[in-house]
């Protein structure tokens, strides 16, 4: 069954750009390389490459703390 | 890699040639704006990320180490996009985030209470781009900090 769009994202909170909120024109890209991977990088079953070749170890991401960086956990911890 | 999303999609914007994501990282790493740690990178730190693109690209971001919620609403359009820290469940606002913070998304403009945004890691067709989410659940999601790119 195929799940229209504008469902998904009434039920998620996300609302459709339109009115005052129009598409912005900003080009966009995503981070995941392989879209049709991307429930597995949200349910944590898989996780993302790093840099340095071969797939991080199996342990949670550490938790962000305030320190004026982001670390792009993209993946649930 | 968020962080280098949002870069690319600034890069885009502005009519600028977008390198390929391996060759940010390379260039992250020689700033510094990525620093290894063990197999992975610790998060963008956003100093040495806007002097890299100031130097590399002539792409003016200030960085914002607090970013009150109003100032970001103010700020916030294409033009001057905002690289916004928040969490990742951001891709689903309803929820409420074990803690704010740690992913980066572009902020692109604000009205009558909404932020708009681009996701790098939102779920494709829902809320990945010009993904409008209400400020109030917006701010339960983002740590107050970030990057404004002016000019």
């Amino acid at each position: 069954m195929v799940i229209p769009a504008s469902a998904v994202m009434a039920a998620s909170g996300v609302m459709a750009a339109s009115g005052v909120m129009a598409a912005s024109g900003v080009p966009y890209f995503s981070q995941w390389e392989s879209p049709e991977l991307v429930p597995q990088f949200v349910d944590g079953s898989i996780r993302p490459l790093t840099i340095h070749g071969g797939p991080p170890p199996a342990r949670a991401l550490r938790r962000s703390t305030n320190t004026g960086q982001a670390k792009c956990a993209a993946w649930p911890a | 890699m968020c962080g280098l999303a949002c870069l690319k999609m600034i890069m885009a914007w502005r009519g600028l040639q977008v390198p390929a994501t391996m060759r940010l990282v390379e260039r992250a790493l020689a700033w510094k704006a990525y620093v290894p740690q063990g197999d992975r990178v610790a998060g963008l730190s956003y100093r040495p990320f806007a002097e890299w693109v100031a130097q590399d690209y002539g792409i003016a971001a200030e960085v914002a180490p607090v970013l009150p919620m109003r100032l970001l609403a103010r700020l916030a359009s294409p033009g001057t996009p905002v690289i916004a820290s928040v969490h990742n469940w951001v891709r689903w606002p309803e929820r409420i985030p074990p803690e704010r913070g740690g992913h980066l998304v572009l902020v692109t403009g604000a009205a009558g209470g909404l932020l708009r945004l681009h996701n790098p890691s939102g779920m494709p067709a829902a809320s990945q781009r010009d993904a409008v989410v209400r400020a109030t659940d917006f701010a339960r999601f983002f740590a107050e900090r970030g990057v404004i790119v002016s000019g």
